[in-house]
């Protein structure tokens, strides 16, 4: 079921909605039961053959969970933890990367497999990684949890299950067995349903209409046509807008509707668009994945304690394998070993010139921070590297070409790309309502408060978006 | 300056919620108010909301909700050639209502359909269709948005609700307006028909036609190319169902091969498909003659047909736009032929199983002729064909 499909929004989330009130006066355990209830059907409502999948991966962890609490003190510690983690990438390979091993990989070792090309369950690589992060903190004594219950209602919580945020388990338990929001129903309704009015209009209206933009670039790219200079940043301008309103869109959304059960989520998103350098980019675009990479791949590998070069070599491995946990292709993997070339380069950069840096420099850092992201956005969006390169070329100014410049497209572009380098993003903008579980700046504009002018400001956004609903379109990071 | 005063978090709420449904209904009136799409049928006002559109990529809906409830004493038929070739405000059909319910992208199974929902809801007095080859092949499948229109069996409702509550709909009532205040013609205009020279300034005709003669010859298993073309007699078929969805006494049915440009038979013809097109003319001669309708030849050779191409992007041609797409001045001539029996027959021959033979050979000598006068072009489509 899709955040913004009509069954969602007028039967799924009343019905949730009120089902929860309901349990909830009885006790928070049955509010809970119903909760993990509702999930599971809205996990499966898209395809009742992906809940097995699901509901194997969850026993298994909780199984594996419970036998690294016990051995974590002896010997057999690492060794549990080691096979639970190989158990979940081995779930992970057969499901996501089975056909790009078959057909990608064995031939370079000179092997010959037939895929068996499974259906791909929807969010298994967010339930996967949220759960692998469980068992390294079970190890770490950071987290525990004997309640079934609890745990699959951890897992499956409808707001993030899909497409995230990767939530922690010793964030998210002490929330689910006593909710941090002892305040009103109504508060946390007027809060999540707010975020969520911004979110679902970011996704339904904004990258959905610039959507159109992208698609006749890529695909006269992928059919071997040359790109105009015009055409090629048309193309990768809208991508790169699409995929920021339409991820974080989602996110708002999720963590709108957590709120709306008294649940608070980690925000995601903290306009990365502003960032001056690689580096703070990462800090801000999909801030629970560069938190999971940080905590559970890079520091393992050993972070930067063992030399600028091992740290460079342990930052481009996480971004590689970072791009391959995006899809199962080469042009992900070639994605995040840019970013991961971009990221030893600033490195390198800070160690030349570790001064404060001044306007100018913060400027020129922002131009060449986003050409850098839109030209890697290239490789993300395209379905081969003959593709991506036509693109760039076209970039370049070297490419040619019939394919039409559709110029309302290129300035609808540079406006919302203007608008997320200038505006206040949404959790800054819902700061009153204390959004998400992080603390947030307070804006200098656009502030929201319980106001008349707000309520019907959202009233619109809220109908407009609902105007959309005909086309149902897909989230892009559902295939990731 | 004063901040305004806070809401209860339940006022708030209402608030909230009241405006959704408050904009939803404004929105709703709106676009009832405008009706972008004829759907509404109450009325059209001149300079406010007379310059509807169909829509290209809602086509098959919009066309089914009009025929489902405006009468028309003539109805067209044919794929994208009809769409663009015949007009329903031709001053051949001497003003009576018309309405061109071609589908574009089409063949024959879907045609038929089409017809026989049309047949139920209408009682024309004329209905023209146009045929080419290329309707007659194995593909049958619906386009567009066809399964969900009322040619389908659809349900009207769900569309009602959508043309009410669609942003798609506000963006077309707001183009409507501005454009009926401008007196701007659309392109899909609410008579059914496509005129592409309402949205194109600028026709580079050379280039057109050797976009379309490439496309067709470009090798591919396609069956919509005359490179991956397959005659399926078997449409035949598909075309009786046509004939007996009018076949009441009182409709009068005309059927025209439509008149494909010399240059793009040579392509029909570099792609193998001469046979094939002469069988089924002989097809048709014979399937129709088991009617009450009449068939009419329009392909050939003749000035409408091998009307030169201009070299020159800035030279308008007067009866093609692309060599396969005729344009409504070349249709108004067709509609002179059939009902007022203007003109010669070298262009529009009444063709029966008696005449096929004679007519199949004419174009044959005729092919010959132009290949003698037009070797430039000829060679053209052979130089592409080879690639």
């Amino acid at each position: 079921m899709l955040f913004n499909s009509a069954p969602f929004l007028f039967a799924f989330l009343p019905l949730a909605l009120a089902g929860f009130f309901g349990f909830r006066r009885v006790g928070w355990r049955p509010a809970m039961a119903f909760l993990t209830v509702s999930s599971i059907v809205f996990y499966a409502w898209w395809n009742p053959a992906y809940a097995w999948p699901l509901a194997v991966s969850i026993a298994a962890n909780f199984a594996l969970g419970q036998a690294i609490a016990r051995t974590r003190d002896t010997g057999w510690g690492g060794t549990v933890l080691a096979a639970g983690i190989a158990l979940n990438l081995a779930f992970l390979g057969v499901f996501k990367y089975e056909r790009f091993f078959a057909e990608s990989v064995a031939p370079l070792l000179g092997l010959m497999i037939e895929a068996r090309g499974l259906d791909l369950p929807l969010g298994v690589s967010f339930f996967t990684f949220t759960q692998i992060a469980y068992l390294v903190d079970v190890r770490r004594k950071l987290a525990q949890d004997g309640d079934a219950l609890s745990y699959t209602l951890f897992v499956t919580f409808f707001p993030h299950l899909i497409a995230g945020p990767i939530i922690h388990h010793k964030e998210m338990m002490p929330q689910f067995r006593q909710p941090r929001r002892q305040c009103p129903a109504s508060e946390n309704l007027v809060a999540g349903l707010s975020l969520f009015a911004i979110g679902l209009f970011k996704k339904a209206v904004i990258a959905d209409w610039v959507a159109s933009y992208v698609a006749p670039g890529f695909s006269a790219a992928a059919a071997g046509q040359e790109l105009s200079l015009g055409a090629a940043w048309t193309c990768a301008l809208a991508y790169t807008v699409q995929i920021y309103f339409d991820f974080s869109g989602y996110s708002d959304m999720a963590v709108g509707l957590a709120r709306l059960f008294g649940i608070d989520l980690p925000v995601n998103f903290n306009s990365p668009y502003k960032s001056a350098s690689i580096i703070e980019f990462w800090r801000r675009w999909h801030m629970t994945l560069s938190r999971f990479l940080r905590d559970y791949l890079y520091f393992p590998l050993g972070g930067g304690r063992s030399g600028p070069v091992r740290r460079h070599v342990n930052l481009m491995v996480v971004m590689a394998l970072g791009g391959l946990w995006h899809g199962a292709a080469w042009t992900f993997v070639a994605w995040g070993c840019l970013h991961g070339l971009m990221l030893v380069g600033n490195h390198l950069w800070r160690e030349v010139r570790p001064a404060e840096p001044g306007r100018g420099e913060m400027i020129a850092g922002w131009v060449l921070t986003q050409v850098l992201v839109i030209a890697a956005w290239v490789f993300f969006r395209a379905n081969s590297f003959d593709a991506a390169l036509i693109v760039l070329k076209g970039m370049a100014g070297l490419g040619g070409g019939a394919a039409k410049v559709a110029w309302d497209g290129l300035a609808l572009s540079l406006v919302l790309m203007a608008f997320c380098a200038l505006a206040p993003n949404s959790q800054q903008i819902m700061q009153a309502t204390g959004p998400g579980l992080e603390p947030v700046d307070s804006p200098k504009r656009f502030a929201w408060a319980p106001t008349t002018g707000w309520a019907w400001a959202l009233a619109a956004m809220l109908a407009v978006s609902v105007m959309t609903l005909w086309r149902t379109s897909e989230f892009l990071y559902y295939q990731f | 300056m004063s901040q305004p005063r806070p809401l209860s978090q339940r006022r708030f709420l209402l608030t909230l919620l009241g405006g959704v449904v408050a904009l939803l209904v404004l929105g709703a009136g709106f676009n009832f108010m405008v009706d972008p799409y004829a759907s509404f049928r109450w009325g059209d006002i001149k300079g406010f909301n007379d310059q509807k559109t169909l829509r290209r990529d809602g086509g098959r809906v919009n066309k089914a909700l009009i025929l489902g409830h405006t009468q028309f004493d003539v109805l067209f038929y044919g794929t994208s050639r009809g769409e663009m070739g015949f007009d329903p405000s031709s001053p051949a059909l001497g003003g009576v209502p018309a309405f061109n319910a071609s589908l574009s992208d089409s063949n024959m199974a879907e045609l038929a359909r089409a017809a026989e929902y049309a047949a139920r809801h209408q009682s024309p007095r004329l209905v023209v269709v146009g045929l080419d080859l290329m309707m007659f092949g194995t593909r049958t499948a619906t386009g567009g948005d066809f399964e969900r229109s009322g040619f389908a069996g659809a349900s009207p409702w769900p569309v009602y609700a959508r043309r009410l509550l669609s942003l798609q709909a506000f963006d077309d009532s707001g183009w409507v307006l501005f454009s009926s205040a401008k007196g701007m013609r659309q392109s899909f205009a609410k008579d059914g028909s496509y005129d592409i020279g309402a949205r194109k300034k600028s026709f580079d005709h050379r280039a057109e036609m050797d976009g379309v003669i490439r496309s067709q010859l470009a090798p591919t298993k396609a069956a919509k190319t005359y490179a991956g073309f397959h005659y399926a007699p078997e449409r035949m078929e598909d075309l009786r169902r046509l004939l007996a969805a009018f076949d009441n006494g009182r409709t009068r049915m005309v059927l025209a091969i439509t008149p494909i440009h010399a240059k793009v038979l040579e392509a029909k013809a570099a792609a193998g498909l001469m046979p094939a097109w002469e069988q089924w003319k002989r097809d048709l001669a014979a399937t129709v003659a088991a009617s009450k309708a009449e068939l009419w030849d329009f392909s050939g050779y003749n000035a409408v047909t091998t009307e030169d191409i201009p070299r020159d992007p800035a030279t308008r041609m007067r009866w093609y736009w692309d060599g396969s797409h005729f344009t409504k001045a070349a249709g108004d001539l067709m509609l002179d032929r059939v009902l007022a029996a203007r003109g010669d027959e070298s262009f529009g021959i009444r063709l029966t199983p008696d005449n096929v033979e004679t007519v199949i050979g004419r174009i044959r000598a005729g092919r010959v002729a132009y290949a003698a006068s037009h070797p430039d072009e000829v060679a053209e489509v052979a130089a592409i064909s080879r690639r």
